[in-house]
Formats: C-alpha cells, structure tokens, sequence
C-alpha cells in the first residue's frame, strides 16, 4: 500500500502492483509496450521518494541520475512523487550578459544563470512572434560550480534565422526566452577510472568543453582523449584554452584533426576523421563515449564506435538536428 | 528454475544486447534491417526481443509479431541469419547448449509468425 503522488493526485498502489498498473488502474494514461523493462516506453522520471534500483536497470545512469525509472518495474516500498519526464521544463526569461565571437564562425552567448542544468545539456530558445515562435537548442559549456553564467557556442550560419539574429542584432541586455535544461549528455562520476573519449565537430565543442571540464573538476583520474574535426583549420576554437587544460591535466590528451588544405598549424593533424579514431582508438570496449555535433557526424560515428567495443550504455550523444 | 532466471534475467539481456546488435549489424544478410537511424530505440527493441526468447516475461502475441515484421517481408533465409547470430552470443556468454536449445525453441516457435506465413 504505497501511495505515489501524479499531477497532485495521490493514488494507493495495491500489494505486487507496478506504478505503471496503479496509474492505468485509476484512469491515467501512461506510454507503454513491453511491460517487461526492455523497450522504455514506458519511462516517468521520480520528483522526489526513493526508486527500487530494479526500476532503473538498463537506463543510461544520466537518465538515472535525473530520477528516470521504467514504470513497469518499479514497485516503490516508499511514497514516490512522479511525473513524466521533462514535465515542470517551463519557460524563463534571461537577460544576455555577453556576446563575443571566438572565431569567424563561432558566437560565444553567455547568458544570466535563471535556471539548474549540468554541463553538456541543452537549452531552448524561444524567439520571435510568440504565435509562430523559432525554438532552437543550444549546448551549454558553462560549469555552474565555476562560472555565474549559461555559455553558448552558436554557430554562425549564413542564412540561419536564428543565428544570424544572434550575431547581428542581439545586444547586451536583450531577454531571451528559454526553457530547459535538457538532455542525457553529461558526465556523471560513477567510476572515476574508466578512459572516456569525447570527438566533435565544429560547434559540438560546446557541450564536450563543459562535459570535459566537469570530469575533471570532478576529479577522473583515467585517460580522457579528446578528438575534434573540422573541415579547415580556421573551424576550430578555443585552441588556447584546451592548451592550458592539457598542460594542466596529465590525463587529458587534445587532437585536432583537419580533413583538407596543407599549411597546417603543426598540432593540427591531417586525416579524415572517421579514420584517425579508428586508428588511435581500435578498441573502445570499456571506454565512455560523448559524440557531439551534426546529425550526419553523429550517427556515423555512433555506429563505428558501437561496433570497435564500447556498449551502447556508454555511448552519449548530442546531434544537433536541424529544427524546422 | 525458469530457463529466464537460470541463465540471468534482466541481466543477461543486458549482457547479451550490445553482443547480439553488434553481430547483426556486421551481417550482410541482415544488417539492413536494424541500421536504422536511431540506435538507442533499436537497442530497446533487440531487448524485447531477448527477454522474449529467453522465456522471460513480455506482452507480444503471435499478431504482434506479424504486424511488427509483415513490411519486412522476411524470408527463412534472414530468420536463419538471426538465430545465428543468437547462438553465437549466447556461446560467447558461455550459456549451456541445452539452454540454447532451448531459446532456438522459442524463437522457432514464433517462426511463422515472424514471416508472415
Ligand atoms: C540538441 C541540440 C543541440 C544543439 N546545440 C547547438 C550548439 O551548441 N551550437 C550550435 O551552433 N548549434 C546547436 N544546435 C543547432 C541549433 O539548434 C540550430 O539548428 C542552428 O543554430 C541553426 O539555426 P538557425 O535558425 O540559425 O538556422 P536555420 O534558419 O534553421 O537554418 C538556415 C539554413 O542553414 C542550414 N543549417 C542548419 N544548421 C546548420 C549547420 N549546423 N551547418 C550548416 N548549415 C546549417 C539549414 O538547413 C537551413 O538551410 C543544436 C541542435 C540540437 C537539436
Ligand atoms: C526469432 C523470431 C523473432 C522474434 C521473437 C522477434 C521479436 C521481435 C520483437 C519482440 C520486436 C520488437 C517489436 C516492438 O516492440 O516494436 C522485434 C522488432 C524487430 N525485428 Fe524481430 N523477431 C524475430 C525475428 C526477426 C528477424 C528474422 C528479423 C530480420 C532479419 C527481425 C527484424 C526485426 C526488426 C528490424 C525489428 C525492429 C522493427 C522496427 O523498428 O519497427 N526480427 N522483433
């Protein structure tokens, strides 16, 4: 007889009852399909009470670090407050504090701290004619613990409605309506040993630069290689900053890797991409993956790493789909 | 003891899922089928599968399976390809060969289901 609160209604679980059976029992709808823990379908996220560690199983530990569970397991021996995930995500309002660019192609944002996130989620922003707004997300590379500011790196794009705004027209002080933070890619410090591997292209350096400093401020002590594509050497940023960390950092190890033109700054590798990791990297059994940037990118590059070892568990990543 | 709770439950589902998608996707015969865009989904749907043939608990029903295949127009040549596949990481799990007897069983038992015969 454990009571789980929904949307401020308290319902009574009945003996061996699955929070999934006593929410559809009194009339709620609920997701779901296999109702055997497999396909998370069914999947709500614990405001507050202790969840079974069975309703958890399988669950990505970023999504269970957020209190993600998989209703169809979860059978609570304390009261629970649920909801499903993402809920209470409303809209803030946040003031611009800063604007500058860290290259040609590349608008650093940063924006007053209204709202909890971990480095590497995303936010949205809503902007224009509220009837019709434009939403588009953007990674956070900001550490809360270190820095009073949401950075953003946005990438300029020529005729991007949103981005060019960004640049051209947005100033110091302007409001910005936004709403997260979203996302399952973070650095969460369940095992400070293992070697994690974070590769990205052009503006994915956004959330790997917070996912990266966040594991280190958290103290990992195994390798953290660090691998970034772009097409020219003028596409990469942060050049200095990622210098001083490796300097800093023993474990950590930069590679920049630059598929075309000759002429290169001589710590800018000369390869494709897709090849150098598979060369440096030919087994990624154990290691902990964060893939960041174009949707293209991204799904390749997921693919290659699932099949050179690493368990899909351990594979996080932010594709920076196109919005419509 | 279950065949599902002897060789594992949940857990060797969970053991078995990144051996048994990285065989199929390696598989010229089949790989088509399950490179699809997003993998986390298909993940989940191989563990339905798993914990399916493993004799663990699920909801399918024989009409399930037809309409969750019927567009693939499968043939005994690809169901062959599966249940390879499903041997070779249950041997690389070091599962007994009378238990993968057994869950070649239940995948068997569903064949006709699957190709929509
Ligand atoms: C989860 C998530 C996280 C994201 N994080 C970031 C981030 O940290 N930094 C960032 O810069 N972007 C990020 N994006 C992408 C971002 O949300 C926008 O899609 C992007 O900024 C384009 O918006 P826009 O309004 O300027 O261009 P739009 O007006 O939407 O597009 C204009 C034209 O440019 C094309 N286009 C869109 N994106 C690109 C691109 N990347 N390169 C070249 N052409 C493009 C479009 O197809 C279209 O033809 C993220 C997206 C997602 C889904
Ligand atoms: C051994 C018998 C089989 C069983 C018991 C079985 C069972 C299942 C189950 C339970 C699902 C998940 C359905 C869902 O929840 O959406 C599924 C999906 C799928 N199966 Fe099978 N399957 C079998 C054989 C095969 C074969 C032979 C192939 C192809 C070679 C195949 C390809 C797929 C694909 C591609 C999906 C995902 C479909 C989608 O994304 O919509 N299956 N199967």
């Amino acid at each position: 007889m454990t009571d789980i609160t929904f949307e401020e209604s308290t319902y009574s679980l009945l003996e061996g009852e699955t929070v999934l059976e006593g929410l559809i029992r009194n009339g709620v709808q609920v997701p779901n399909g296999c109702r055997a823990g497999a396909c998370q379908a069914c999947v709500m996220q614990a405001q507050e009470g202790e969840l079974p560690r069975n309703s958890q199983a399988g669950l990505k530990n970023t999504q269970q670090a957020q209190g993600l569970f998989l209703s169809c397991q979860c059978k609570p021996s304390n009261p629970l407050t649920i909801g499903f995930t993402d809920q209470g995500k409303s809209r803030t309002l946040a003031k611009v504090k800063d604007k500058e660019n860290l290259s040609a192609q590349v608008l650093r944002v940063r924006l007053e701290k209204v709202l909890d996130f971990r480095p590497g989620q995303y936010l949205n922003i809503w902007h224009g004619d509220p009837e019709k707004p434009l939403v588009r997300s953007y990674s956070i590379a900001s550490i809360p613990k270190l820095e009073d500011f949401i950075e953003l790196h946005i990438k300029i794009i020529p005729n991007g409605r949103f981005s060019r705004w960004a640049a051209d027209a947005m100033e110091p002080g302007a409001e910005l309506n936004i709403q997260g933070a979203l996302g399952n890619c973070f650095y969460v410090a369940d095992d400070p040993h293992r070697p994690l591997l974070f590769i990205g292209i052009g503006t994915g350096l956004a959330p790997l630069y917070g996912i990266l400093r966040d594991a280190l401020l958290q103290g990992h002590q195994g390798k953290i290689s660090l691998v970034l594509g772009a097409r020219e050497p003028d596409g990469f940023y942060l050049r200095r900053e990622l210098a001083d960390l490796q300097r800093d950092y023993p474990q950590l190890n930069v590679n920049f890797v630059c598929q075309s033109f000759s002429n290169y700054p001589n710590d800018i590798g000369n390869t494709d991409l897709y090849q150098f990791v598979k060369e440096q990297f030919p087994s990624t059994k154990g290691t902990k993956i964060y893939l960041c940037g174009g949707d293209t990118f991204v799904r390749k590059m997921k693919k290659q790493i699932f099949l050179s070892g690493a368990s899909m568990a351990d594979i996080h990543a932010d594709a920076f789909l196109p919005c419509s | 003891m279950s065949l599902y709770e002897r060789i594992g439950g949940a857990a060797a589902v969970e053991a078995a899922v990144d051996i048994f998608y990285r065989k199929v996707l390696s598989d010229d015969l089949i790989s088509h089928f399950f490179d699809t865009v997003d993998m986390d989904a298909q993940a989940a749907k191989q563990k339905a599968f798993l914990t399916m043939v493993f004799g663990g608990p699920n909801q399918y029903s024989g009409k399930d399976l037809r309409e969750g295949h019927k567009h693939m127009a499968l043939t005994e040549l690809h169901f062959d390809a599966v249940i390879e596949n499903l041997a070779g990481t249950l041997q690389e799990l070091g599962v007994a060969q009378t238990d993968i007897n057994e869950i070649a069983a239940i995948a068997g038992s569903v064949k006709d289901d699957v190709l929509n015969r």
